[in-house]
C-alpha cells in the first residue's frame, strides 16, 4: 500500500495533478524547499552566521568531504557491526522465545515493557565500565538496535493462521519444519520491519558513544567543531551526509526485502512499532 | 460495610489473578536481582566498583532529593515536547492530506529529514538555541514529529469508502468532511503515533541531556559517572527504566481511554 493508492480523486484540480508523474512533483517540491532555505536570510531576523545556506553546506562538504567521509565511515563501521550482532541474537532468542511458551510467559511482559524504557540511558553504564571507545560504540549500538529486532522476530514468528496451522497438523509437520516452510516466511516482513528501524538505532547508538567518549568519528568531529568554532556549515555537511548515507542503507533494506520476500509489497515508511 | 470488603476482596482477587498471569515473570525478575546481587557480592572488588542492589538503593536514597528535582525537569521537557510534536505533526499531516501535489512535494524531503539518526542534531539544536528547557523540549517534539505525522497520514487515507459516498451524497464542504468523518476515522492511527512518540521521547530528552551538561536526568547519569558514584549511576538507570514504563503506559491508558469504541 504506496501513499498513492489511497488518494481520492473527488476534486477536480486533483485528477489533473494525479496525472503528473510523483516523482516530477517530489523533485519539484525537493528545489523548493532547497530554494527557500537558500534565500530564508532575507527575512531579517534570522542571523547568517547560525544559518547556513545550502551552498554554503555544499562548499564546506567539498573543502573538508575526506574528513566527513571518513569519520563517518568510522561511526558506520562500528555501527553496522552492532547492527549485525543484534540481528544474529535478535532472531536466535527470538526464535528460542516463540518455540518455548514457559519462557515466553515469562520474558514476553519484560520485553514490551523494556520497549518503553530509554535505552540510550544505559550508555554511561558502558562507557564507565569499558575503556575502549571501539567497544564501547559496538556495545551502545548492538543494544539499542537489538529490542526493535527481538520484538518484530518474536511478533512475526508468533503469527497465527488457522488454514496453515491444519495443513501443518495434517502433514504431521515437526517443530523444525513448522519454523522452516510457515513461521519464518510469514514472520519475514515483521523482521525487516523491525531492521529498518534498529539501522537507524545502531547509528544513533554509535554517535552517542562519540559524543561522550570518542575522538574519532561523525559524532565526536560535531562536537569538536562545536566546542572550538560556529561553523555550522561544516556541522550540517555532516549531518546530512549521515542521512544521505542512512536513507541510502534504509532503501537497500526496501531493495533487499523485496528480493526476498517477493510475495508482498513494501510501504515506504513501514509499520512502526 | 459489606462493600468495603467486597471491594477490599475485588483487589484482592484481581491481585492474585494477576500474580497467578504473571508468575513466570515475577520470577524472572527476582532471579535477576539475587544473580545481580551473587556476582556483586562475589566480585571481590569493593562496592565503589560494582555496586550490589543494597548499595544501590543506599546511595541512590541518598541522592533521592536532587534525583526527584532532576526527574521533574526532564518530566516537564518531555510534556512540552511531546504536546508541541503532537499538535504540529496533526496539524500538518490534515493540511498535507488535503493538498495531493503538496503531499508529494514534500515526502522526499521529510522522508530525509526523518532517516537522519536523531541524536546527530542535539549537539546542533544546543549550539543554535542555547543550553536550556525550551532547547531541549524543541530538539523532543522533532523527534516525536514523526511517528504522529506518519501514522496521522495513513490514518486519513484509510477511511471507509461508504463514509466519502455518504459526503459525496450530502454535499459535505471540505471543512466538513475533515472534521466528522476524515479525524474520527484517523484518531485510532494517530492515538497509536502517540504512543510510539512517548517512547520516543524520553530516549531523545536523554540523549540532549547526557551532553548538554545542564541539568536533567542524562546529566545526571553523566555526573553519577564522572564522580564514580556508581551506586547512584545504577539507581538512575533503573529508575529511569521504571519511569520510562510509568510513563509509556500512562499515556497509553489515557488515549485508550479517549478512543472512541
Amino acid at each position: 500500500m504506496s501513499i498513492s493508492d489511497n488518494v481520492r480523486f473527488n476534486l477536480g484540480k486533483g485528477i489533473r495533478l494525479a496525472n503528473r508523474p510523483s516523482w516530477l512533483l517530489a523533485m519539484a517540491g525537493t528545489g523548493m524547499f532547497l530554494i527557500v532555505w537558500q534565500y530564508i536570510q532575507i527575512i531579517p531576523v534570522i542571523p547568517e552566521e547560525i544559518f547556513p545556506t545550502p551552498v554554503d553546506v555544499a562548499t564546506s562538504f567539498i573543502q573538508l568531504h575526506s574528513m566527513i567521509l571518513d569519520n563517518a565511515f568510522v561511526t558506520l563501521q562500528s555501527a553496522v557491526v552492532g547492527f549485525l550482532v543484534a540481528l544474529v541474537l535478535a532472531l536466535v532468542t527470538g526464535t528460542l522465545i516463540q518455540m518455548s511458551p514457559v519462557l515466553k510467559n515469562a520474558v514476553f511482559p519484560l520485553i514490551i515493557s523494556g520497549n518503553s524504557v530509554p535505552r540510550i540511558a544505559v550508555a554511561p553504564l558502558i562507557i564507565f565500565y569499558f575503556d575502549n571507545p571501539e567497544i564501547i560504540k559496538f556495545l551502545i549500538a548492538s543494544w539499542m538496535a537489538y529490542f526493535p529486532l527481538l520484538i518484530n522476530t518474536i511478533e512475526g514468528l508468533s503469527l497465527e493462521d488457522s488454514s496453515r496451522e491444519s495443513m501443518l497438523q495434517l502433514y504431521d509437520a515437526t517443530k523444525w519444519q513448522e519454523l522452516r516452510y510457515v513461521r519464518i516466511p510469514q514472520g519475514l516482513p515483521h523482521i525487516f520491519d523491525g531492521m529498518k528501524l534498529a539501522v537507524n538505532l545502531a547509528i544513533v547508538g554509535a554517535v552517542v558513544a562519540e559524543f561522550i567518549a570518542a575522538e574519532v568519528g561523525i559524532g565526536a568531529i560535531i562536537i569538536g567543531t562545536l566546542s572550538i568554532s560556529s561553523r555550522y556549515d561544516v556541522v550540517l555537511a555532516a549531518v546530512l551526509i549521515m542521512g544521505v548515507i542512512s536513507v541510502a542503507i534504509l532503501l537497500s533494506i526496501f531493495a533487499l526485502q523485496d528480493r526476498i520476500v517477493f510475495w508482498r509489497e513494501t510501504t515506504l515508511f513501514g509499520r512502526g512499532t | 460495610m459489606f462493600d468495603q470488603i467486597g471491594s477490599r476482596l475485588g483487589i484482592f482477587s484481581k491481585a492474585q489473578s494477576w500474580v497467578r498471569k504473571y508468575w513466570p515473570t515475577l520470577l524472572v525478575v527476582v532471579s535477576l536481582i539475587i544473580f545481580w546481587d551473587f556476582i556483586a557480592r562475589f566480585d571481590g572488588r569493593p562496592n565503589l566498583y560494582f555496586p550490589g542492589p543494597e548499595f544501590t538503593f543506599q546511595q541512590t536514597l541518598e541522592y533521592y532529593d536532587v534525583l526527584l528535582g532532576q526527574l521533574q525537569t526532564t518530566f516537564m521537557e518531555i510534556l512540552l515536547g511531546f504536546f508541541f510534536s503532537t499538535i504540529l505533526a496533526i496539524f500538518l499531516a490534515v493540511t498535507l492530506h488535503e493538498f495531493y501535489s503538496a503531499r508529494f512535494m514534500s515526502l522526499p524531503t521529510i522522508f530525509f529529514f526523518h532517516s537522519i539518526p536523531y541524536a546527530l542534531l542535539a549537539p546542533l539544536f544546543l549550539a543554535i538555541f542555547g543550553v536550556n528547557a525550551v532547547t531541549i523540549a524543541l530538539f523532543i517534539s522533532w523527534g516525536g514529529f514523526f511517528p504522529i505525522f506518519i501514522s496521522t497520514l495513513t490514518g486519513l487515507s484509510q477511511i471507509r469508502p461508504e463514509f466519502n459516498e455518504f459526503a459525496d451524497l450530502t454535499d459535505a464542504t471540505r471543512w466538513q468532511r475533515i472534521r466528522y468523518l476524515k479525524f474520527p476515522s484517523a484518531l485510532p492511527y494517530i492515538f497509536s503515533g502517540m504512543k510510539i512518540s512517548a517512547t520516543v521521547v524520553i530516549s531523545l530528552a536523554i540523549v540532549i541531556e547526557l551532553i548538554a551538561q545542564g541539568n536533567g536526568i542524562g546529566y545526571m547519569l553523566i555526573f553519577a559517572s564522572k564522580e564514580a558514584l556508581t551506586g547512584l549511576l545504577f539507581g538512575t538507570v533503573i529508575g529511569v527504566s521504571i519511569i520510562g514504563v510509568i510513563w509509556f503506559y500512562s499515556v497509553a491508558i489515557t488515549l485508550d481511554y479517549l478512543t472512541p469504541p
